[in-house]
């Protein structure tokens, strides 16, 4: 993100750095904010810029069959046809097979 | 998401949706509603009569840790009794740490267990055996652990064996016997036994799904990711899983009716097809279907 400049704003300098410190913050926040965490069977971390789904919805895309793994939705398990909504943490399990 | 995701019987938040009849269920009703499918099938086929000394063979893995959890709570009332047996194939990397899983789950319950192992009864352990013919490692071992199941079940005095055989498994060998055309093998009933060489063997998890399996371990503080064993996934069992797996999600109850068909071609089968393919084996006399039985084969006895 660009800094701001005193031509653009009429403010000086110093307070042209708080302006774009906060904006750039902000930034962010929006960011995290439309975003959830998916924790893949094999322990890797993938973030959807997403703000809300069917978390069968979201299997699906990454190719896992739905019959296959277990969802769990901020530590607890949950059918996959719950939505998963931004912030939320998704992991997914998949059994071994044998036993 | 149709509605809310509560469950169906007391509105807490639902762990599971399941089908036919189509419901939701919180951590405390799914458990009670697995122990009650798995005790309804247990009595429907009368798996289990007072008296009967029932094996059940522990791996250590989550289907059969889940089979003893279940009878092991249910069978008490039923007048049997139960004791665990393991094989130690002798698996470098896989074996030792559901072994161990094995040991303290019996521990924990207070079960008896007997362990019997590949390098007692066959003269080596799996690695060993398959020495040059790694790719076969599934055949190769299903047919020696089949072999000492049987001798564990014999050493314990145990009137039935129990397996964790759940519905994928019976459904992915339902469909690879049509695929193969193997007709003896669909029809084939081992829950009656053969007099003086297998026990009946019961399968009291047929009627729960992997993945219902598992949840019933989350839920219950006992899965355990264990490794895989290195020799999965060679065979068309892997093929026929994936292919199934697609087939449940699109079309939910998928596993259920393959079942229903395997149950109508068993009724309508003639039950003189497999019985007169059987024989004694030369060289060790368990059953046949040829002059020398697989094991036999398999060790160079023959």
């Amino acid at each position: 993100m660009r800094p701001l400049t005193g031509q653009e704003t009429g403010l000086t300098p110093p307070l042209c750095r708080i302006l774009s410190a906060c904006r750039m913050f902000m930034g962010l926040c929006v960011q995290y904010k439309d975003t959830m965490q998916i924790i893949l069977p094999d322990r890797s971390v993938r973030t959807l810029s997403r703000a809300s789904a069917p978390i069968e919805e979201i299997l699906l895309e990454l190719g896992i069959n739905p019959t296959a793994v277990i969802v769990v939705k901020n530590g607890t398990i949950v059918p996959e046809d719950v939505t998963a909504d931004e912030s939320d943490e998704i992991r997914i399990l998949r059994f071994s097979h044998g036993g | 998401m149709p509605g809310e995701n509560r469950c169906s019987l007391c509105r807490e938040p639902a762990v599971v949706r399941l089908i036919e009849p189509e419901r939701r269920l919180c951590a405390a009703h799914f458990i009670e509603d697995v122990e009650a499918r798995v005790l309804a099938a247990v009595r429907r086929e009368q798996m289990v009569s007072p008296g009967d000394r029932i094996a059940v063979g522990l791996s250590g893995g989550k289907d059969s840790t889940a089979l003893l959890l279940l009878l092991h709570r249910l069978l008490p009332s039923s007048g049997a009794t139960l004791v665990a047996v393991t094989v130690d194939e002798g698996i470098a990397g896989y074996r030792e740490e559901t072994l161990k899983a094995a040991e303290s789950l019996t521990a924990e319950l207070g079960v008896e267990h007997v362990i019997v192992t590949f390098a007692d009864l066959f003269g080596d352990d799996l690695d060993r055996l398959l020495t040059g013919r790694e790719g076969q490692g599934c055949t190769v071992c299903g047919v020696l652990r089949r072999r000492a199941l049987v001798e564990a079940v014999k050493r314990t005095g145990a009137t039935k064996l129990a397996t964790g055989h759940n519905l994928d498994d019976e459904a992915q060998s339902v469909l690879m016997n049509v695929l193969r055309g193997d007709l003896p093998h669909l029809v084939h009933d081992t829950s009656t036994g053969q007099p003086g060489h297998f026990v009946p063997r019961i399968k009291p998890l047929s009627v729960l799904s992997e993945k219902e399996i598992v949840t019933y371990l989350l839920l219950r503080g006992y899965f355990r990711d264990l490794p895989e064993c290195p020799y999965a996934g060679t065979a068309l069992r892997s093929e026929v899983r994936s292919m199934l797996a697609g087939l449940e999600h699109r079309h939910p109850g998928t596993m259920l009716r393959l079942m229903q068909f395997r149950d109508g071609v068993r009724r309508s089968a003639r039950p003189t097809e497999l019985a007169k393919a059987l024989s004694t084996c030369r060289i060790c006399g368990e059953l046949t279907s040829g002059e020398v039985c697989q094991v036999c084969r398999l060790l160079g006895r023959g």
